[in-house]
């Protein structure tokens, strides 16, 4: 393993550590997942749902569930005084990348869970699996690395948790859009070169996690 | 370089004594050869077409404030100096400002050629998106007191939201399921021509004219203002005691602890 790897590693593993004693982030992702696929059945019953709006709904809920519980892995490290430890003993770069790595597992379990959810309880039909799959996927990474950065940067404010889901949602709107083209086309609606839309999915996930780290190492130091 | 620094200085020098007679100038001109345009007859209201003359440069010129403030933005993460922070504020309010003109001519622009205020237009909702990102970031400079922590965390969120914003303005217009009123090739392939496209240029060079002239005004204003505030800091109020004193001193001319003793 390159030695690169280990800080980033420590951190992942801190992180997993926290996350275990209380499990309250995943279980936090997944009632919000698991309540708006319900509410959403309970709103639609039999009715056949468009590709299009299914595809609209489907991008909201992960959106809303990421924005509301991933920044706080860097709030909680504020409000418990560990942030400055951090700034002691680690470089941004290894901080930011354990974090969003941390924030990447559990957002693409709840996309996991949210998706077989999604597909069993609403009445729509899936045509090009590997598409949604492969969507899904990177649109999961995305919006973890995106969250993280919000968390980021909103973490030193006195309002730090209602202002990281306010900023985390402007910076995910694009993705939603973004998404929406490729999950629409994998539930069988027929847009012209919808396609381009996993690709486009594919470079935002690659740009947003290469953008972090670097905002991120600018940002750290008081 | 010293030639070059000294050619940079001088061109300075002949641009801030010209522009504002240009403006004044050439603003009631751009305005007059605007109206002596014939009617565009594609549109339903042809008359009304004009409002596109200051509908387009408000996008051109916040694509440039918007770029302007991530490169100060990056500079200010790379020097902490105040001064470039006051400078990309100055340019995230004039783009704002923009968004909201833009939005507005656009609104107008939708009632009188589609009859419709808002046409739910994906590029009238994009816009409007925009917009949100925009509003985050004077959110983020809003919850924070402390100056540095201000500047530090809101030139942060500038350069995240230029990915959004970029992908925004040039690639959500060419998503297949966007279907818009708003032509998509007019510009890349420079197909407005004629008086239309020059009355557009000319407008697009003055309203830039002016942006640049109140933006330069905004960062001289700011500029003191946070030199009175650090002036400020240097300063003391006087004991209830000593009436013969100023109202305000410098620390530096304040007794030292020994001699107050």
């Amino acid at each position: 393993m390159p030695s690169s790897f280990k800080p980033i590693l420590a951190v992942f593993r801190k992180e997993w550590l926290t996350e275990s004693r209380t499990l309250s982030g995943i279980t936090t992702t997944g009632l919000i997942c698991f309540v708006s696929v319900v509410i959403l059945n309970a709103i639609t019953f039999t009715t056949k749902l468009n590709p299009l709006v299914a595809a609209g709904m489907y991008w909201m809920v992960l959106t809303f569930s990421a924005a509301i519980s991933l920044p706080r892995t860097f709030l909680q490290e504020e409000e418990q005084g560990t942030a400055d430890f951090w700034r002691l003993f680690a470089t941004p770069e290894a901080v930011f990348w354990g974090k969003a790595l941390f924030n990447i597992t559990q957002m693409l379990i709840a996309t996991i869970l949210m998706s077989v959810m999604f597909l069993i309880m609403l009445p729509v039909k899936l045509q090009n699996p590997g598409a949604f799959a492969i969507n899904g996927l990177a649109g999961a990474v995305a919006i973890a690395s995106t969250s993280t950065l919000a968390g980021a940067i909103s973490a030193p404010a006195s309002n730090r948790a209602a202002l990281s889901t306010a900023i985390s949602v402007p910076l995910l709107i694009f993705l939603v859009n973004l998404g929406i083209t490729g999950t629409a086309t994998a539930l069988g609606e027929g847009l012209k070169n919808g396609e381009n839309g996993v690709i486009g999915m594919i470079a935002y996930a690659i740009a947003t996690t290469s953008l972090g780290p670097v905002v991120y190492s600018k940002i750290w130091k008081s | 370089m010293e030639k070059l620094i000294k050619l940079y200085q001088a061109v300075v020098t002949v641009w801030n004594k010209i522009n504002r007679p240009l403006l004044f100038i050439g603003m009631p001109l751009a305005i007059w050869h605007s109206y002596l345009v014939g009617d565009a007859q594609i549109f339903i209201r042809p008359e009304y077409a004009r409002i596109f003359f200051w509908h387009f440069p408000g996008t051109i010129i916040l694509t440039i404030n918007l770029s302007a403030g991530l490169y100060f933005s990056w500079k200010y993460l790379q020097t902490r100096d105040q001064s470039w922070d006051i400078r990309s504020q100055a340019v995230h309010e004039f783009a704002m400002m923009f968004i909201i003109l833009t939005m507005i001519s656009g609104v107008f622009f939708s009632r009188v050629q589609w009859n419709a205020w808002w046409q739910n237009d994906p590029r009238q909702v994009s816009f409007l998106l925009v917009s949100t990102i925009y509003i985050a970031f004077f959110v983020v400079r809003s919850a924070f007191q402390d100056p540095d922590k201000r500047a530090k965390q809101s030139a942060g969120f500038a350069l995240a939201a230029f990915l959004p914003f970029i992908f925004f303005t040039f690639v959500f217009s060419r998503l297949p399921q966007v279907d818009s009123f708003h032509p998509k090739d007019t510009i890349p392939k420079l197909q407005l021509k004629g008086d239309y496209g020059l009355v557009t240029i000319e407008l697009l060079i003055l309203v830039g004219i002016l942006t640049h002239w109140v933006y330069n005004l905004r960062v001289r204003a700011m500029l003191l203002e946070h030199k009175s505030e650090n002036l400020n800091g240097n300063l003391e109020s006087p004991r209830r005691s000593d009436v013969n004193a100023p109202v305000v001193r410098r620390l530096s001319d304040a007794p030292s602890d020994g001699e107050s003793n």
